[in-house]
């Protein structure tokens, strides 16, 4: 439990000292794109602690404006992704049998496609650009969410609670809302914090492949490409900075995403252990259990 | 292998044992002495410290659980537990372990051959193919499953739960051991399969004169299948009592109390079994003095003042086989009115 | 207990369910690639025909590609040609795609290969020795195995060339393709450069190319790797748990030895139904990597046609990696079926 705890605690530190990083980046969106032939291809230093590109522009500012556009685009994405996904599970679960059954083949034949090649497929389909990756992105984030919630909330109906509900005669919304949606609390927020961590590296990859943000935006994945160009006559800050910045953004959240169901467990046994009921007598039972 | 039944040498002798799980002492100084061909039983409520008395002494208990004390010497030879390769010559050949739930005590994903010819190459490195395979089928025909050269192929999953605990003995006996440890080999059982493999251990013991220590909280099977008793409580021995005078003849109030809640069949219905006030004590919090005073109906004052006495009951008969004696770890052994 | 006739028409009847299943999930697959790229907004022939083209041109293109067809006509000639391996032409240069992906597997499928046996070695060995030894090592394995997890392959091969590269340390040679260029590709057999090499007797060639394999073979089975590793793990923990563990040591089997016949035995059965998540993250990597070391493999092909807007490229590229990823599954399942006794049919 309490590995689990540190483990959260340095997930909430990194993702702390990333968001700011994006704040600062709010500030930086000039310095970020400011071409300045003169400066280029510095090395890192006081003027320019992770150097200059090609270009002369500052790789700290076009990094601290990245992790915001990262940060935003994983969270929307992940968002609106996760509400579909959300949707469709609730459907599954409590609709009829012949549905789920359909959805669930369409949500399988989805999920047959390599995340980041379907992204890569609906982003070309619909013209190149960081917003069009984000709906590409979306599309593969709903049937995982899809697909996991359903299983929980199929369960759900089978639990007592939900079949009481049914019993009293309250309307399939209404259960769906305020009996399985909590039900699916500890599921939904480990899916939630995972994705974006996935969201993230399939977002700069595709950019790193060029259907993404378009170069002059400072998104790391389009970053790592100029910065191959440059590497190999050694300016390495060029890429190293913004993948390390997307490294530590996906393991900050994939470190929270691994913690969740121990911490919310924890918690959850602290709590009933503060208004646990008096037990039967356990001696009764056992003495007859012995004989 | 095994060696000849000299009443001077015990099969398995236990002085003293200690075991802890961490800082909390489970067992608390466990004395036991099995002579060949002899089936001692050890019963006691659940947590009382018996499965970890029969894992200790195979030298495998769980992580975090270490032997802190004791000697225990198997057909003569002193037991190191700290030398793991001793000990890994000594389980299988020497000690050996029937498990209580057969269903999960083997590989799913091997035959059952397979898993009975592991025992016997481990041991017996130098054994021909043929012959591993035609002593399996052997082992099989004693612990008596047909068809055993068909069975041998099959999987785990094939087998009923009876059938496995079969195999699971013919594991154990594979290598002639001076002693086995049963834990519970028949509690998860139907009652039938129970009666069948305990008369298998009976014949085994007859066969082969190995020496078993049967470990249950079945009181009543105890009494029928073993010569002497030893009744835990709190992880100590509170009485060791010779079967045969274990209903009627009981010293100690804990196992007095452990007989009354037995189901008597004929006994008119509604009638309430009788049961033990209050719950066994924590091991980490001991109470002051004998363990059991808290619950006993004969506790006095002084019980709960340092340890109790070990009070000798009855001297054995000259007729008897061996030593069976009769002590009680109670100061009022001898008032308790016995019945 | 056991029933062959019954036991054998159930398994072929649950066989025959699967085989359904997976025809039906291959059908929509399809449906949903054939509705992503012809159905949206930009017209295929546009794209052909460039924006300065005559409306003359343009009709005249549309109707060779069948785009005044009903769309249920297309997407049967769609599916048709898919199966009958006839990917269309580039949009940019007219090369067959079917002769250029059948040209350029090779070079993917031995960096796969090879970063697929990285993969399972690294994990087997870590998550074996993790969950063995247990303690500081088991921490260090899980965080090593989170981190891997989340890195960008195409970074890290970055990296790699940096450090390792001919611009770093030098150890490895950097990002110039399969061989140093002054040495002759082995006589073509398999058309894996370093099994050609070995066949022909040319350690020269075989250690050349296994050199300039390493640096994106390690790139690419890093998330596999990691993703292998955390269940082979926590698989392993939980056999470790199950009581004929301890019935195996009373025999006298030393803690070793049961772990690696019995624990780890168990352990990676189950794992094998991660065999289409493995290959998916590998054609996914391979896309990223590839171009990083300039590998000419069907991932690079990928990039240039993005990069060009070649939809008959992607398009074909896109389907056939569900398939692969179907099949895989498909193909793991059999496996476990043959492997696992439990599932097994009783063939006496």
């Amino acid at each position: 439990m309490t590995a689990s705890r540190a483990q959260a605690g340095v997930a909430a530190g990194l993702l702390a000292a990333l968001v700011v990083l994006a704040v600062v980046g709010l500030f930086l969106q000039d310095a970020a794109v400011k071409v300045d032939v003169a400066s280029a291809l510095q090395a890192p230093g006081a003027a320019h602690w992770f150097g200059t590109d090609a270009q002369g522009r500052d790789v700290f500012a076009r990094v601290a404006v990245g992790t915001s556009i990262a940060l935003a685009s994983g969270i929307a994405t992940v968002a609106v992704g996760g509400g579909l996904g959300l949707l469709i599970a609730l459907v599954c679960g409590l609709g009829p049998r012949w549905l789920d059954a359909v959805l669930v083949r369409l949500l399988d034949a989805v999920m047959a496609f390599p995340a980041l090649l379907l992204a890569l497929a609906v982003t070309m389909a619909f013209g190149t650009g960081l917003l069009t990756a984000l709906l590409g992105v979306v599309v593969t984030v709903v049937p995982v969410f899809a697909r996991t919630l359903r299983a929980e909330a199929r369960r759900a109906t089978s639990e007592p609670f939900v079949q009481a509900a049914r019993t009293i005669g309250l309307s399939t919304p209404h259960i769906a809302v305020r009996h399985v949606v909590p039900y699916l609390g500890t599921t939904l927020s480990v899916q939630l914090a995972a994705n974006v961590g996935n969201v993230v590296l399939v977002l700069s990859g595709l950019s790193f492949i060029g259907v993404g943000a378009q170069p002059p935006t400072p998104e790391w994945g389009a970053m790592i490409t100029e910065g191959l160009q440059n590497a190999l006559t050694g300016q390495w800050w060029i890429g190293v900075f913004p993948g390390l910045a997307l490294l530590l953004t996906v393991v900050a959240v994939n470190l929270l995403a691994d913690s969740i169901p121990a911490v919310r467990a924890a918690r959850r046994a602290r709590r009933t252990r503060r208004s646990r009921r008096p037990r039967p007598n356990p001696v009764a039972a056992a003495a007859v259990k012995e004989a | 292998m095994s060696a000849a039944p000299s009443p001077a040498l015990p099969a398995l002798s236990v002085e003293g044992l200690r075991v802890a799980y961490g800082d909390v002492e489970v067992v608390r100084g466990v004395d036991l002495v099995v002579r060949p061909g002899e089936k001692v039983g050890v019963v006691g409520e659940s947590g009382c410290g018996k499965s970890t008395v029969a894992l200790a002494l195979m030298g495998l208990l769980a992580t975090g659980g270490s032997v802190t004390g004791g000697a225990v010497t198997v057909s003569g030879s002193r037991v190191d537990y700290h030398d793991e390769r001793a000990l890994d010559r000594m389980r299988g050949s020497q000690l050996s372990l029937v498990f209580q739930d057969p269903l999960t005590s083997l590989d799913p994903v091997k035959s059952i051959g397979s898993q009975i010819a592991e025992a016997l190459r481990r041991h017996s490195p130098r054994m021909s193919r043929a012959a591993v395979r035609a002593r399996c089928a052997e082992l099989l025909t004693a612990v008596g499953v047909p068809e055993p050269e068909r069975r041998l192929r099959q999987y785990p999953h094939e087998f009923s739960g009876g059938m496995r605990q079969r195999a699971l003995i013919a594991v154990a006996v594979a290598n002639d051991p001076a002693v086995l440890i049963a834990d519970e080999p028949t509690t998860a059982l139907d009652v039938t399969t129970q009666a069948q493999v305990v008369d298998l251990l009976d014949s085994l013991v007859d066969g082969l004169g190995v020496a078993v220590v049967l470990v249950t909280h079945d009181i009543g099977l105890v009494s029928e299948f073993c010569d002497r008793v030893l009744v835990m409580y709190a992880g100590r021995v509170v009485e060791e009592v010779p079967s045969d005078v274990l209903f009627g003849g009981a010293a100690h109030p804990y196992t007095r109390a452990l007989l009354e809640s037995l189901p008597v069949p004929g006994r008119p219905r509604g009638e309430d079994l009788a049961w033990i006030p209050g719950a066994p004590p924590p091991l980490s919090a001991l109470p002051p003095g004998c363990s059991f005073a808290p619950r006993c109906a004969w506790a006095q004052p002084e019980c709960s003042v340092g340890t109790p006495p070990r009070v000798v009951v009855s001297e054995p008969s000259v007729a008897a086989l061996g030593t069976a004696l009769h002590t009680a770890e109670c100061r009022r052994a001898l008032e308790v009115p016995r019945g | 207990m056991s029933r062959p006739t019954s036991s054998t028409s159930a398994a072929l009847k649950r066989g025959a369910g699967a085989l359904l299943g997976v025809l039906a999930t291959l059908l929509l697959a399809s449906v949903v690639s054939f509705v992503v790229l012809r159905a949206v907004p930009g017209d295929p022939a546009r794209l052909i025909v460039g924006p300065l083209a005559t409306p003359d041109v343009l009709a005249g293109v549309r109707t060779q590609l069948g785009l005044d067809d009903p769309l249920w006509l297309q997407y049967l000639h769609y599916l048709r040609d898919f199966a009958t391996l006839q990917w269309g032409y580039s949009y940019s240069n007219g090369a067959d795609v079917t002769a250029v992906i059948a040209a350029r597997l090779p070079a993917t499928l031995e960096l796969a290969l090879w970063a697929f046996l990285f993969a399972v070695v690294g994990a087997v060995v870590v998550a074996t020795l993790a969950s063995y030894r247990g303690g500081a090592l088991a921490g260090v394995a899980k965080v090593v195995s989170l981190v891997g997890l989340g890195t960008p392959q195409f970074w890290v091969a970055l990296v790699l060339v940096l450090v390792l590269g001919s611009s770093g340390l030098g150890v490895l040679p950097g990002p110039s393709g399969r061989l140093t260029s002054f040495l002759e590709p082995p006589p073509h057999v398999t058309g894996l450069y370093t099994v050609d090499g070995l066949l022909a007797g040319q350690p020269i060639v075989f250690s050349d190319a296994l050199a300039h394999l390493a640096l994106p073979a390690i790139s690419l089975a890093l998330i596999p790797g990691a993703f292998l590793t955390r269940l082979l793990t926590a698989n392993q923990a939980d056999v470790a748990r199950a009581p004929f563990v301890t019935v195996v040591r009373s025999k006298g089997v030393s803690r070793w030895a049961a772990h690696r016949r019995h624990v780890l035995h168990n352990a990676l059965l189950p794992s094998l139904a991660s065999a289409g998540l493995v290959l998916a993250s590998l054609i996914t990597g391979s896309v990223l990597v590839e171009s990083v070391f300039n590998w000419p493999g069907i991932g690079q092909v990928l990039v240039q046609g993005v990069q060009r807007q070649d939809f008959a490229v992607v398009q074909a590229f896109v389907l056939l990696s569900a398939v692969l990823y179907v099949a895989a599954n498909t193909a793991a399942d059999a496996v476990v079926a043959l492997v696992d006794p439990r599932l097994r049919v009783s063939t006496r």
